[in-house]
């Protein structure tokens, strides 16, 4: 973004800009907090990948139902499994279905946001409308919908997840297509006779990005979320399969003899989702022009 | 006000027409022959052919439409359902009440919470207490409904047996075990949803704060108690009626996990058990009245909203 050749064809706001984001600094205490959080879930996953206090899958009838203590951190299961074995290699199956439903949603948002955004009339008529009912319908239903249709397993749960946050993704994108559109450096490069999609790459892409990192982050917290909550309704990754999903209905059946089941495996989603939320309210600040007006129009500080 | 109400009214009935598109779309661009899955393994090409029939799906696509429509709007007929081939309507209805005790319990839960929290920590922006609460907020934002709900039973059910850890008795059976019943499932809703309204009530009470009248009442010499009372909760609280109104499909996709957790008969249980059973049309019937009634929730809000600023309608 800061090679020299682009500056020629980037407005004035844009530096302006770019020079706010470098004095407010990227790494605010949020941005660095949140991502602290968020790096010790992905380290405690991927430290799950080559070792755990004891195998995943490894039963242990003497230590049935053990409560929390020095040997099980989180206590053990119905069949003696380690809960805190099971979540760290759960973490790889949440976390990788979280971040591909996320990416697929942002893929295809980003395309529907910028044939609607930039291509108006009749696509954008359609299309739009469509999302609207779409919105209509709250994500996890939407998702429930689609598990429904293709059956429970990590491939349905990541594709209902990506369709379910498909239409937010292309809303919050076409309005800043729309916005940046008619402005004077974009009418610029379509009268020098520049193909769409050039126009598209160099002058419509730079502004959606920082609105993309935002939205991913909040899109990413709710994949957590809702990865977890479709294992608890007993329609996400199917057990033994672990995933904090899973591990969850696994608990539920248990959580009056053994409440650490559920509330083990529920604290690494806390844990998880806290870290991308502060990161993403950190992120935002930074980020997200409709923030900074926002702060602009205050004294002091700024209101989230 | 009536012509605000009017034009409103006019950009909902196009989104409930494509609402009813898409749900009708569902059911069509399910992977491989319902009806031969229906009636599994004993199901003969001729037997499936028949079936096929009688469901009317040998019948071309607007057609099939244009019936399911019709019935819906002549009978309220949502069809029968794949598993108990029974009609789906008279299920459906069942379970409204339940549904609507859930929603409105929370809903009191989240508006109580939320404004109080968002009011204060906006009122004195920038004290311990806004930091406190914010921080709250936050964690609220990122805590699961299954995790609180399932503290809130261990704590209130289990241990101090306070309130029963689920069940459901009509409100007009026992008023008293009823509202039991609610107050936790209520609870939990209220505590996923009020952080986001905490959230919109504080940054209207801070730019509420910085309107030229509120500016001119502190020139008066207002006292600051009176001032936020009765000038900046006033004109901050309409704005958080719109997000009230949107969180409304937050409140339902929260119920479905709510009504599991807490055994609650309500909509978004049959849902699940659709799901679950891959009952299709009862899966279609429940998220098409659960988009009807966001709808028309959100056109409520809105129309409150407007009701109670008069900016609103211009």
């Amino acid at each position: 973004m800061t090679a020299p050749a682009a500056s020629a064809a980037t407005p004035v706001t844009a530096q302006r800009r770019r020079g706010t984001l470098r004095s407010r600094g990227l790494l605010n205490g949020r941005v660095v907090f949140g991502g602290t959080l968020l790096f010790i879930v992905v380290a405690v996953a991927v430290v799950g990948l080559v070792w755990t206090p004891y195998p995943a899958d490894a039963t242990n009838l003497q230590a049935r139902f053990a409560a929390p203590q020095w040997l099980h951190l989180i206590g053990t299961d119905e069949l003696g499994r380690d809960i805190l074995s099971r979540a760290m290699v759960g973490a790889q199956t949440s976390l990788i279905i979280s971040a591909c439903a996320v990416g697929i949603a942002a893929a295809i948002g980003t395309v529907i946001g910028f044939l609607t955004g930039y291509m108006r009339g009749v696509i954008d008529i359609v299309l739009s409308r469509v999302i609207d009912a779409m919105l209509a319908v709250p994500a996890l239903v939407v998702a429930l919908g689609i598990v429904a249709m293709l059956g429970a397993s990590a491939t349905s749960v990541t594709v209902a997840l990506a369709v379910a946050y498909t239409p937010q993704f292309s809303r919050v994108f076409r309005g800043v297509v729309v916005a940046a559109r008619d402005q004077t450096y974009v009418e610029a490069s379509r009268g020098l006779g520049l193909p769409a999609i050039v126009v598209v790459v160099k002058d419509l892409l730079p502004p959606v990005l920082p609105i993309m990192v935002v939205q991913v982050t909040t899109s990413l917290a709710w994949g957590i979320l809702d990865e977890a909550s479709l294992g608890f309704l007993g329609l996400g990754v199917q057990p033994p399969a672990p995933s904090w999903g899973s591990l969850l209905i696994e608990g539920r059946q248990y959580m009056y003899d053994a409440p650490w089941l559920p509330i083990g495996a529920g604290a690494f989603v806390v844990v998880a989702v806290l870290g991308v939320n502060i990161l993403g309210d950190g992120l935002r600040d930074v980020l997200d022009p409709r923030a900074w007006t926002r702060r602009h129009s205050y004294r002091k500080g700024g209101a989230k | 006000m009536l012509k605000y109400a009017l034009y409103r009214l006019c950009l909902a009935v196009p989104l409930l027409f494509l609402l009813s598109i898409l749900t009708f779309v569902y059911i069509q661009i399910i992977p491989g022959d319902p009806v031969a899955g229906m009636l599994g393994p004993g199901g003969t090409p001729a037997l499936v052919a028949q079936l096929r029939h009688e469901l009317g799906l040998d019948q071309s696509l607007p057609s099939q439409y244009w019936h399911w429509l019709s019935n819906l709007f002549a009978h309220g007929d949502l069809g029968i359902s794949f598993i108990t081939r029974q009609p789906i309507t008279p299920v459906l209805m069942d379970r409204i009440p339940a549904t609507l005790q859930l929603t409105v319990t929370g809903l009191i839960f989240t508006v109580a919470l939320g404004w109080l929290g968002g009011f204060l920590a906006g009122a004195f922006k920038d004290t311990w207490a806004d930091r406190m609460l914010s921080g709250i907020t936050l964690v609220g934002l990122s805590t699961p409904v299954f995790w609180i709900g399932t503290i809130l039973i261990l704590v209130f059910a289990v241990h101090l047996r306070w309130l029963p850890a689920g069940g459901y008795v009509p409100l007009a059976v026992d008023p008293v075990q009823s509202i039991k019943d609610s107050l936790m499932p209520g609870f939990a809703m209220g505590l996923g949803l009020a952080p986001y309204l905490a959230r919109m009530t504080r940054a209207a009470t801070v730019e509420v704060q910085h309107e030229p009248f509120l500016r001119h009442a502190r020139a008066k010499g207002l006292r600051g108690r009176t001032m936020l009372l009765r000038y900046a909760a006033r004109n901050a609280v309409p704005s958080t009626i719109v997000v009230i109104g949107l969180q409304l499909g937050a409140l339902i996709g929260g119920q479905v996990v709510v009504e599991q957790l807490f055994n609650w008969p309500g909509l978004s249980r049959l849902l699940i058990e659709g799901a679950v059973q891959r009952d299709y049309y009862m899966v279609q019937a429940v998220i098409l009245v659960i988009a009807v009634l966001y709808v028309v929730l959100n056109l409520a809000a809105e129309l409150a909203h407007a009701a109670l600023d008069p900016r609103i309608r211009l």
